[in-house]
């Protein structure tokens, strides 16, 4: 029979089950010991590696009533029920009395949401803006800041109807205008909405002319609106009234 | 003689009778049951504990195993509010033997937690001078979700010791993804129980949607205090 050349290069089909011989792929070879002793060890290593890792790890189990307990809380002295029980409502009452009695603002600064709530009623659930986290630079080894709306428990210190914003250094520093040295040049009049709530330290609630932003951090600390919610926060707030941002 | 003597033995027994009697009709001390004082001693620690939280200006949460919350609060105020479905109590096991200790997970405050993965603050920096004036448009921030993608389990590890471990509900099906994500699980753990802090772990299950949002918006150094109660689920 004739033998037949094939040039290096053709593209040979291969038949159904041959082996793929495509470049690129890597063949792997199993190295088997031919002393049956180091057989033998290999098994060993493997079973007991096995079992280690099956044995080895994190054991859950449901948290049953006495989980937790030290053995000093669980058998406790003969006592008197009634003093016990008075000192008992009298630490529950304590600590009802941290909680607000009328109503307050929680804010959820990181996933945009604002909850006007009282007791344990949530009267509003908003979607809102807070701080960008964006760090500005002035130039080199100038100024910086970072607008991060801070977390914590405020107070609403001053209502304000149609609130005018005075800019800050850092609002000119991140048009790149000079800073005006007359205060009038820094009043801007109708983008914080209809009305504010100023919670201290330059920071407010305030409303907005960007709606479309709302549920994304895009404001330089702030926490930022839509007109209904603000208008309904607005009417049921007091100054006073507790603010608390997380 | 005998008048004498009958004296003395009526005064005895007047005597003895009043101190058989007096007792009686004294102010009594009620005793209840081991269990019901056990409780209330629990209470009024765990009262306490909150009281004590609650005074300071730092976050916390509230695992009630009873009423199957999990609360973050500051200053008693609940801020949030998310259900569990499970709580469960991890114990490190290596090669069969098991670790850690239960004791007292109830009656202490846990501080300074860190979460596990850490939740990087991805920051973007503007530097403006003249070679850079400033940006013509800020671009759009992404979706807190965009920004802060949760992974379906994560730890709250605190300084003494316990570990939060927060699950997503439905994190261990049986998809393709699932079985990876369980098995990567599986490594991390045995890691965890051959050379890590070997510590407790509490794990609670959230829905999804929470255990996102939570991932997303717990304050850093937050404290820890279980409830009283039994698990209702």
């Amino acid at each position: 029979m004739p033998e037949t050349r094939i040039p290096r290069d053709a593209d040979v089909p291969f038949p159904a089950g041959a082996l793929d011989r495509r470049p690129g792929r890597v063949a792997i070879v199993a190295v088997v010991p031919r002393s049956r002793v180091a057989r033998i060890a290999i098994a060993i290593v493997a079973v007991v590696a096995a079992v280690v890792v099956w044995g080895t790890g994190y054991v859950y189990r449901p948290m049953a009533a006495d989980d937790g307990r030290s053995i000093a809380s669980a058998a406790p002295a003969p006592e008197n029920p009634a003093r016990l029980r008075s000192e008992r409502d009298k630490l529950a009452a304590a600590l009802r009395k941290k909680t607000p009695s009328g109503h307050y603002i929680v804010v959820d600064q990181t996933n945009n949401r604002l909850y006007l709530k009282r007791g344990e009623e949530t009267v509003l659930s908003a979607v809102c803006s807070a701080g960008s986290g964006m760090i500005l630079h002035e130039g080199e080894g100038g100024r910086s800041w970072i607008f991060d709306t801070p977390r914590g428990a405020f107070k609403v210190r001053n209502k304000i109807e149609n609130p005018v914003w005075r800019k800050p250094d850092w609002a000119f520093v991140e048009e790149n205008k000079p800073i005006p040295a007359d205060p009038s040049e820094r009043l801007e009049y109708g983008s914080l909405g209809e009305y504010g709530l100023y919670l201290g330290d330059g920071y407010l609630i305030h409303g907005t002319l960007y709606e479309r932003l709302l549920g994304r951090s895009v404001t330089h600390g702030c926490i930022r609106l839509g007109r209904d919610d603000l208008r309904q926060v607005y009417r049921e707030t007091r100054i006073g009234t507790p603010v608390f941002i997380f | 003689m005998t008048f004498a003597i009958r004296r003395s033995v009526t005064r005895a027994v007047a005597a003895l009778a009043v101190l058989l009697v007096v007792p009686t009709h004294a102010p009594a001390i009620e005793e209840g049951p081991a269990s019901e004082i056990s409780d209330l001693h629990r209470s009024i620690a765990s009262l306490r504990g909150q009281i004590e939280l609650a005074s300071g200006d730092d976050f916390y949460l509230l695992l009630d195993p009873a009423g199957a919350t999990l609360e973050l609060v500051l200053h008693g105020v609940v801020l949030q509010s998310y259900a569990v479905s499970s709580i469960e109590v991890g114990r490190p096991r290596v090669v069969y033997v098991e670790g850690g200790a239960a004791d007292g997970l109830r009656d202490r405050v846990w501080t300074h937690g860190e979460m596990h993965p850490v939740r990087e603050h991805d920051r973007l920096e503007i530097r403006v001078d003249e070679a850079n004036p400033a940006p013509e448009e800020i671009p759009v921030p992404p979706t807190p979700e965009e920004r802060y993608p949760a992974p379906d389990r994560w730890l709250v590890r605190y300084a003494e010791g316990l570990s939060l471990e927060v699950v997503a509900a439905d994190s261990t099906d049986s998809s393709s993804f699932g079985l990876w994500s369980a098995l990567a699980h599986r490594a991390a753990d045995l890691a965890a129980a051959l050379f890590g802090d070997r510590g407790t772990r509490l794990r609670v299950e959230l829905a999804r949607e929470d255990a996102g949002t939570l991932y997303r918006s717990l304050p850093p150094a937050t404290s820890l205090l279980i409830l009283p109660g039994e698990s209702g689920r």
